[in-house]
């Protein structure tokens, strides 16, 4: 029923997507990463990026690649409060991961409130040069922000990784990540390393909320939270340890979106990508890319 | 700070809240007239209604309406809607109407449980009838909980069929039903098609998957086959409006299919996302694109979000300043006058239509009293006003801001069957009402032009 | 003196209802509705440490269950809720079976997808259970558990809610509920011990998912209307969380703090701020939440115990 060259940008379209899934989720499978701490309020940090650069380039006429720097450093300080009110409390004692849950959930609640009263849900969106430019490849189209935004993904990715290899911290974090109690035996101090990853996974949804805004319509308080479910699930597929996980599950959670779509409907692909998510949690919990589970 | 104390001091606070509460009861929970909705370009303040001298009548109507969660933007305009028909009902701009109101406004979170928790509190204030919930999930249930009180309940906007095939007594509907916007959208594209020579073969509906939708959708489909006979389905999909990331299959999917119409049944965000990707994907319908439903492609923020590609769409409306232009409706400028020196922009559908509905009621309510009803006795009072709403009548032109009126006379099942919506297109970044003819100041562009042949 | 307290609030929670207007009604029915639901949660996520976020999807499956027995087949919700229990506590096997893979926040996940997939579900068997446009119940009275008013929804809700309170303090004494406990504190050691894993958490989760789906009949039985999207939602199974937790998870009393304290604050501050400042009351809710989660582990039952045996060892010594 549809042409071939239709397929091709169907699922070019949908990497694309992925991409940005990958994206917002970078800042997560950090924090995942280190602490095993669910972030209920992603989806609003996610939120708070989008309505900084709104802000921005309204009051300031900012360009929104610039914002994304602004978004970088009022969320990452953020995050740090949230870690210490939130996270930090919490997170050693039994049941920590689950109390973190709530504790952010209190966080999230309370944030999307925060935005309802002060912004009124009225939907905003502004003008920017990268959304009405189209670009075309081969036959193929998308939108110069979501170009950008898919390249940033990429470069985000690629400077994380970079920095976990070669920075101590990097290294100090990775440590942490794959055995908490060796970490600290060798003098790392651990929640010092919790609170930077924490901030630093705000700042990138921050960053990933500023790009989200520049194609996708309508700021709203509630807008985070269609992005936060899928945010997890890349993060899962993805595992724990592998950054460059997260871009390939990012692209293959966009392209099973886009099946779903084209050989069923719009609507099913949420269950489509429902049941792939339970069928990796059941067979390969470790994720798609990450190290093994350790069996603690 | 010491853990026991910070712990001591929240209970405390709580329970000094709930005892707060329990023991003021209703004659002394707060009244509402004042609103302080942040909005996008300044903050507005309604005056407050003075104590009213001793013999004037006031009466307290309730509203209940989603002020937070998922429809909180439509929530708080129907609000400002009702609102300004109280504060112009208590400045005694209608002669007709001599008795004060006192709105009890009440946030259903666009939740039912809450929503008919909040109906129940609603009730123990005292109100004499209710104006509400434009959710249909919240609306059902709210409603159903109003007719077993044996409280008048308006619903002014909600437009799932089923709110008025219940057989209930006490509710009622001013606005139109979803199978009547798609009857009024269907009929309009007839009328302009036949002015302009235009044939429609093809058609596709795309639409939102909960009532509102399907409802809607199946309306405009009845009445295809009433219309254009000779036309066909080529596609047909629904989908989450809550959950889209991306709509590209579906245009995909329309492109192939290729119809003259696509009838298009969304949310703001969902409606703005198709077109944006029409635009990607460099394909449009041969002759229109048709919002229907009013809801997505009738809001400013439509226009806002999409700038030029926002024109030729077009899209059902309740009601736009355009209407103000023909001489029928030109005496209600004034209204929205006030509106924009409050809020700093015209009224859209839903405060129109909410101003209507309050009005409506605030008329069955004079009836009543005119009759002889005792407002204090508040169970004789409400029965009263349901017979007032039963046997309504405001002759068209008599209700505000509307070019229909409202006559529950001819309707048992509380329809209101001179309901009716218009049709506008986006031209030049501005909506234009383009049907029906009499209050058509433009004439529309069919078929609308495709991407690559508009400047 | 325990004892003597519990027994002095039943007698005024049985007497106080006559008192009361149908607002104060509609809110203690919701508090013991949740507060019910708290406890049929925590009978795998408190006892059992399974910290579940996907409990609305019972909820659905029961009220679905007992609402298309009643429409379709006049079949009375007295009996149709032990169906919709028994439908419900067969989901839950399912949850039961993947907790044996699935630890924490990764089960936590996991139960969130999982109640998804049964919004969805529900959502697209258009021709069974309606679809996005949901069963309306019109049915009234005594023999479909449609009442006029609300007290005696209350009196019905109570009764639940006594019921969950018993049932606990029986179950964390029975051989299986210590089995429970057990494998919650140490896996490892429960398996040495000879409990059989398998059968207790798979028969756990049925056991929290059957009661949660009789919780779903009554919720369907009081709001007339049910919807997916309304019904099978994250914030019904979060907020029965949040009740449990903040009440004193893995205790039998968890559930009635907890929801004595987090639904009035939502309702009453709802209604006395939602018509002004909207949004404000769920402000505070999340506040609330935030503050007892961090400062009250334990949650508040937990803190009451140990704020008492402080006080007790003071006064002894």
């Amino acid at each position: 029923m549809i042409e071939w060259s239709a397929y091709s940008q169907l699922i070019f379209s949908y990497a694309i997507l992925g991409g940005v899934y990958a994206l917002t989720a970078l800042g997560l499978s950090l924090i995942w990463g280190v602490m095993r701490a669910v972030n209920w309020a992603h989806g609003d940090l996610l939120m708070l990026g989008m309505y900084t650069a709104y802000w921005m380039v309204l009051l300031l006429g900012m360009d929104p690649l610039i914002a994304a720097i602004v978004a970088f450093c009022l969320l990452g300080a953020l995050g740090g409060i949230l870690h210490l009110i939130a996270i930090e409390p919490v997170i050693e004692k039994p049941g920590g991961h689950e109390a973190t849950l709530l504790s952010t959930l209190g966080i999230s609640v309370a944030i999307e409130s925060m935005a309802l009263i002060l912004w009124s849900p009225s939907p905003r969106s502004y003008d920017n040069i990268y959304k009405g430019i189209y670009l075309e490849l081969f036959g193929i189209r998308t939108s110069l922000a979501e170009a950008i935004a898919f390249s940033l993904s990429l470069i985000a990715i690629f400077l994380v990784d970079q920095f976990m290899k070669r920075s101590r911290l990097g290294k100090a974090i990775r440590a942490v990540s794959q055995n908490p109690i060796g970490a600290r035996v060798v003098g790392i101090n651990v929640s010092r390393i919790r609170l930077f990853t924490f901030s630093l996974g705000v700042a990138l949804a921050g960053v990933a909320g500023v790009l989200v805004s520049t194609f996708y319509p309508n700021i709203m308080p509630l807008a985070g939270v269609v992005w936060d479910i899928t945010s997890y699930i890349v993060v899962i597929f993805a595992g724990l340890g592998s950054i460059y996980g997260v871009i390939f599950s990012g692209l293959i959670i966009g392209i099973i979106e886009g099946i779903g779509a084209i050989i069923f409907t719009n609507a099913f692909r949420r269950i489509l990508v429902g049941l792939v998510f339970l069928a990796v949690l059941l067979l390969r919990p470790e994720g798609l890319f990450g190290r093994a589970l350790r069996r603690v | 700070m010491d853990r026991t104390a910070w712990i001591l001091g929240i209970v405390l606070l709580i329970v000094g809240l709930a005892i707060g509460y329990f023991a003021a009861g209703p004659g002394a929970a707060k009244t509402v007239t004042q609103t302080v909705t942040q909005t996008v370009t300044q903050t507005a303040t309604i005056p407050t209604v003075t104590t009213p001298p001793a013999k004037e009548i006031v009466v307290k109507v309730g509203v209940l309406l989603p002020l937070s969660g998922d429809s909180a933007l439509i929530g708080q305009e129907d609000l400002r809607g009702i609102q300004l028909a109280a504060l112009h009902i208590n400045q005694g701009k209608y002669e007709n109407i001599k008795f004060k109101i006192n709105l009890i406004v009440a946030d259903t979170q666009t939740r039912q449980d809450v929503g008919v928790t909040e109906l129940r509190r609603l009730d123990r204030e005292g109100v004499a009838a209710v104006l509400g919930a434009y959710n249909s999930a919240v609306t059902y249930p709210t409603a159903g909980e109003a007719e077993k009180i044996g409280l008048p309940y308006v619903d002014p906007e909600a437009i799932a069929d089923r709110i008025t095939a219940q057989g209930w007594k006490y509710v009622f509907r001013t606005c139109a039903n979803a199978s009547k916007y798609g009857y009024d959208a269907v009929w309009a594209l007839y009328d302009m098609a036949k002015a302009k020579g235009v044939q429609i073969k093809t058609v596709a509906y795309i639409y939102e998957n909960s009532d509102f939708g399907v409802f809607t959708i199946s309306g405009v489909n009845k009445t295809l086959r009433e219309f254009f006979p000779d036309a066909k389905v080529v596609y047909e999909e629904s989908y989450p409006a809550g959950q889209v990331t991306s709509m590209d299959d579906m245009v995909a999917k329309l492109k192939a299919a290729n119809p003259d119409v696509v009838f298009h049944v969304a949310y703001l965000n969902d409606a703005v996302l198709f077109v944006r990707t029409m635009k990607k994907l460099g394909w449009y319908p041969k002759v229109a694109y048709m919002g229907v439903g009013a809801a997505g492609q009738a809001r400013q923020e439509f226009i806002d979000q999409l700038g030029k590609d926002a024109d030729y769409v077009f899209t059902d409306t309740e009601w736009q300043p355009d209407f103000l232009t023909s001489k029928r409706l030109a005496k209600w400028a004034w209204i929205n006058e006030d509106f924009k020196r409050m809020y700093g922009r015209d009224m859209v559908g839903s405060s129109a239509l909410n101003y209507a509905g309050a009005y409506a009621l605030a008329v069955a309510i004079q009836k009543a009293l005119d009759s002889g009803a005792n407002p204090n006795d508040l169970v004789s009072f409400r029965r009263a006003i349901r017979d007032a709403l039963e046997s309504l009548k405001i002759p068209a032109g008599e209700l505000p801001l509307m070019p229909w009126g409202v006559d529950f006379t001819k309707a048992p099942n509380h329809q209101n069957p001179e309901a009716a919506v218009a049709t506008a297109q986006i031209l030049e970044g501005k909506f234009r009402i383009v049907w029906p003819l009499e209050f058509a100041p433009v004439e529309p562009v069919l078929p609308a032009p495709g991407w690559g042949s508009r400047s | 003196m325990r004892r003597y307290l519990m027994i002095a609030a039943l007698l005024l929670a049985l007497i106080l209802p006559p008192f009361l207007d149908e607002f104060s009604l509609a809110i203690l029915v919701q508090v013991f509705m949740w507060a019910y639901l708290a406890m049929a949660w925590d009978v795998i996520g408190g006892y059992g440490g399974q910290f579940s976020l996907g409990h609305a999807a019972f909820l659905g499956l029961g009220a679905y269950t007992s609402t298309l027995l009643l429409e379709n087949f006049g079949l009375t919700p007295w009996v149709g809720i032990w169906i919709a229990g028994i439908i419900a506590g067969a989901a839950g096997a399912l949850v039961g079976f993947a907790s044996l893979r699935l630890r924490g926040p990764f089960f936590a996940l996991g139960t969130i997808a999982f109640a998804e997939l049964t919004q969805l579900l529900l959502t697209y068997l258009k021709d069974i259970t309606g679809g996005p446009l949901g069963i309306m119940i019109n049915e009234t009275g005594f023999e479909y558990m449609v009442f006029d008013k609300q007290i005696y929804y209350y009196y019905l809700m109570l009764a639940f809610a006594i019921f969950g309170i018993l049932f606990l303090e029986y179950f964390e004494r029975s051989k299986f509920g210590v089995a429970l406990i057990a494998l919650r504190e140490d896996e490892d050691a429960a398996e040495a011990v000879g409990i059989d894993v398998y059968r207790v958490k798979v028969l756990g989760a049925a056991i929290s998912a059957f009661l949660t789906g009789m919780g779903g009949t009554l919720y369907a039985q009081w709001i007339h209307y049910i919807r997916p999207d309304t019904l099978v939602r994250l914030d019904f199974s979060t907020q029965i969380v949040a009740i449990d937790v903040v009440g004193g998870a893995g205790s039998p009393y968890g559930g009635i703090i907890g929801a004595l304290i987090l639904v009035p604050i939502s309702l009453y501050l709802n209604a006395l701020f939602g018509g002004m400042i909207a949004g404000l009351s769920i402000l505070l809710y999340g506040v609330v939440l935030l503050i007892v989660i961090v400062l009250m582990p334990g949650g508040i039952y937990g803190f009451l115990r140990r704020f008492l045996a402080r006080r007790g060892d003071h006064a002894r010594g």
